[in-house]
């Protein structure tokens, strides 16, 4: 693979949900991933028909995927006596892992690693009022995400077998198990800082706000975390409340 | 100018990284913010309103691919109101937290649910469009390519409208409610109320087992106490 087919990939890659559709997720991206591996002896309809279909994984974990299957897929365009084994390995390859990978991608980078790992750094980064810990942070998550979407690729393209068992090994286990505490300590996190400075988020213009707040004050914010709590789930509504709530507070000290 | 070109530049950037290109983080409200805050002067508000976003939506993943409030363009819209209505509080107004902090609240909340809306209907017509490309004799490669290209251009395009829709909304929310501003407390209640409101938001989703909801709770009651007493 040549420098200027490597650039190519990386930006498809990265734009790999640039076309997201109800209809074939991101099998538009999917398919200008796999265009680096056209076999030249088919058409060009023809191979647009082969791949472009439902595809639906993690965008991170579409990387060791999408690689295996281009491998296959390669390994297919160089051999003529195996090439519609290959081919049909690569097409139920793609198909069988979507899901299992996408889970795992889930729980580990949209909601351990984005929302946990983030909450526990902007805690972090009000209370020790430095922009340091928001750069780890940013600095890890694509360190993992980078890691898996591009080089993810790459590995997988070499070795097909090893990527179909990426779950199974260890070191992403320990990842996984890892990265799950990151929700609850962000949150212990948020909440003691909060409740421990209370001008951690004095600016010029809000200058002093905060969850600090005594008196009539503090039953609308228990009220509100509350309704996080047990109806947050509901969609606008428990919001529409914590909003009236703190508005009529407003107006009752005022 | 500058400025203006600038903020439109990073809608259109953190637009395209919350699905369509990229996902480097950018997009997440609390970069957003400081990226925004930044450009307007006022890093540490831009922070401030970023965090409160990132409280309120950090606990709602786009998991299976569902669709959430478009977090990145109503965040920018959000820093931009904050700061103009902050220093709009000199001019008289008495609360120098209110007005600002609610103009953020309806630019963010308001932007984020029509970025949702706007996000769902361009998902739909790319259905029929890349539907319209599958059946076209004449297909080909290239013309994948361009489609892409013109599908993630298109929808940070889409951001930089959300964007500029919530910050008409919030300047307008602070422009109808100036006249409210002489309450002093207010801000700290909102506030507190809607951040608070997150955090049970973060609560439900991460704090699942016993052990983990007994140290977080007996940790705030301790901090909390500490503090106050």
């Amino acid at each position: 693979m040549n420098l200027k087919t490597r650039l190519q990939l990386i930006g498809s890659l990265l734009g790999l949900q640039g076309a997201f559709s109800n209809q074939f997720r991101q099998g538009v991206g999917a398919l200008l991933v796999l265009k680096s591996v056209q076999d030249e002896g088919v058409s060009e309809p023809e191979f647009i028909d082969q791949n472009l279909e439902f595809f639906n994984s993690h965008p991170a974990m579409a990387g060791p995927i999408l690689g295996a299957v281009a491998g296959l897929q390669a390994e297919a365009k160089s051999s003529n006596l195996e090439k519609g084994r290959l081919l049909e390995r690569a097409q139920k390859l793609k198909t069988a892992l979507a899901a299992p990978f996408a889970a795992v991608g889930d729980a580990l980078l949209w909601r351990d690693l984005r929302g946990g790992l983030g909450l526990l750094a902007v805690a972090t980064s009000l209370l020790l009022d430095s922009l340091w810990a928001l750069l780890a942070y940013f600095l890890v998550y694509n360190l993992i995400h980078l890691g898996l979407r591009l080089y993810g690729f790459f590995w997988g393209f070499g070795n097909p077998k090893a990527a179909a068992r990426l779950l199974q090994f260890p070191g992403m286990q320990r990842l996984v198990r890892f990265s799950r505490q990151f929700g609850w300590i962000g949150v212990a996190a948020m909440s003691m800082t909060l409740l421990s400075s209370p001008t951690v988020l004095s600016t010029p213009g809000l200058s002093s706000t905060g969850l600090f707040s005594t008196g009539p004050g503090l039953i609308p914010v228990v009220l509100a975390f509350g309704l996080g709590v047990f109806w947050g789930h509901k969609g606008w509504m428990p919001f529409v409340l914590v909003i009236s709530l703190g508005w009529m507070f407003t107006l009752l000290s005022g | 100018m500058i400025e203006g070109l600038l903020l439109l530049l990073v809608a259109f950037w953190v637009a395209v990284d919350t699905t369509a290109w990229g996902q480097l983080l950018v997009s997440e409200p609390i970069f957003t913010g400081i990226l925004a805050g930044a450009i307007l002067g006022e890093v540490w508000t831009g922070m401030s309103v970023g965090a409160l976003f990132q409280v309120l939506w950090s606990s709602r993943a786009p998991l299976g691919g569902v669709l959430f409030p478009w977090a990145g363009p109503a965040t920018l819209g959000a820093v931009v109101v904050t700061v103009w209505a902050s220093s709009q509080t000199t001019l008289g107004f008495s609360a120098p937290e209110l007005l600002p902090l609610t103009g953020a609240l309806a630019a963010g909340m308001g932007g984020g649910e029509m970025g949702r809306r706007v996000l769902g209907w361009l998902r739909g017509r790319r259905d029929y469009r890349w539907a319209k490309l599958a059946a076209d004799p004449g297909r080909n490669l290239k013309r994948v390519s361009r489609l892409h290209l013109q599908e993630v251009i298109g929808e940070g395009l889409l951001g930089v409208l959300v964007s500029t829709t919530s910050v008409a909304l919030g300047l307008l929310t602070v422009l109808i409610l100036r006249n409210l501003s002489q309450i002093q407390e207010g801000g700290v209640i909102l506030f507190g109320s809607v951040v608070a409101f997150g955090l049970g938001l973060c609560f439900r989703a991460w704090v699942s087992q016993t052990w983990q909801k007994v140290v977080v709770v007996l940790g705030a009651m301790v901090v909390y106490l500490g503090v106050n007493l």
